[in-house]
């Protein structure tokens, strides 16, 4: 029964990160992966939060404390043009896996799309898509983030800290 | 006879539907001409938030009565456009050219301000006794600014909505209270 329940919990354990990304940041991982210079990783909330309070962000912190669990990405602009695919591309992918767009910035040439996938128990999963002149970098944000620091950085694009 | 004055008033009034839907499609795009002119132009900064991030305010909890105010009122909020640049050595001529582009016969102006350093205008555009639109433009030495909000606005809470997204400018409705309302 011990060795049961152990097999069960450590099965969960392996397999939770997987269920904890959505489909169109694992098809991205899994498309790019391959490539030289693509980088991710995920961590936990106590993690990110601890990198998050050592940078002094503590507003941010602040508004960012009910996040579980962080994903992050890059793909340098040479991957997808190997593979034949767009960014403008990805952001449909995005759109079919039930991201809804909260808000676009645009600045020196570097875009960001920001998206949020709602749910009823403050668990929403939030993507920011990031495409910069040479690498297109996502964050996957999972729990909860202040809507009223979410508009405050979306708002003023030179205050951006996610 | 009766038949052809009928036909000819519902002629009548097709035109005047056709009239009314061509001027709103040409209203939207004249604000959009001007988004549209500068949007990829890099050396402006543009911003766009859609209604679900305003939507996202609908549920949440307020502290106080003032907070529930702000929150109803973000909560009406439809969209955000800001579309700026800094370092602008023709940023008056951006300003003037902000006029030309956009249907000022739309817009009712509710407040100018004029220092050594800007022009600014806030102009609104209503919408059966509602105000759809908070349209503001700003001309500095090198700073130009056009930002555009629109749903349902209640101007009391401007100021504070302003203040809560951290947008320069907006503070500056505070003193425009007393001739709108």
């Amino acid at each position: 029964m011990k060795t049961l329940t152990i097999c069960s919990l450590l099965s969960l354990f392996v397999s939770a990160p997987a269920f904890s990304q959505s489909d169109s940041f694992l098809t991205l991982r899994d498309k790019f992966s391959p490539y030289r210079d693509v980088h991710s990783f995920s961590t936990n909330a106590f993690f990110g939060g601890a990198l998050v309070w050592l940078a002094g962000e503590h507003e941010f912190f602040d508004a960012v404390k009910r996040i579980k669990r962080i994903s992050v990405i890059t793909v340098p602009k040479a991957a997808f043009d190997a593979e034949h695919v767009t960014v403008s591309g990805f952001k449909k992918i995005v759109q079919r896996d039930s991201f809804e767009t909260l808000a676009e910035v645009k600045e020196h040439g570097d875009e960001l799309t920001f998206y949020i996938r709602p749910t009823q128990e403050k668990n929403n999963r939030y993507m920011i898509l990031v495409e910069e002149s040479s690498d297109v970098v996502v964050i996957e944000l999972m729990g909860y983030i202040d809507p009223a620091f979410l508009l405050k950085c979306e708002s003023h694009p030179s205050k951006q800290k996610l | 006879m009766k038949y052809k004055n009928l036909i000819d008033m519902k002629k009548i009034v097709v035109v005047l539907v056709m009239m009314v839907v061509v001027n709103g499609a040409f209203a939207q795009d004249a604000i959009s001409k001007f988004f549209g002119k500068y949007q990829n132009d890099e050396t402006f900064s543009q911003v766009t938030v859609s209604s679900k991030m305003f939507g996202l305010f609908t549920n949440m909890e307020a502290d106080t009565p003032e907070d529930k105010e702000i929150l109803e009122a973000i909560s009406k909020l439809k969209g955000l456009r800001i579309l700026g640049k800094e370092e602008a050595r023709n940023a008056r001529e951006l300003y003037k050219e902000a006029f030309t582009l956009i249907p000022m016969k739309e817009y009712e102006e509710l407040m100018s301000v004029r220092d050594k350093d800007r022009d600014m205008k806030f102009l609104i555009k209503e919408n059966g006794g509602k105000i759809s639109e908070l349209l503001m433009i700003m001309g500095g030495n090198t700073q130009f600014m056009i930002l555009s909000l629109f749903g349902e606005i209640d101007l009391k809470q401007v100021s504070r909505i302003g203040k809560k997204m951290d947008v320069k400018g907006l503070e500056h409705r505070d003193k425009m209270d007393d001739k709108k309302n």
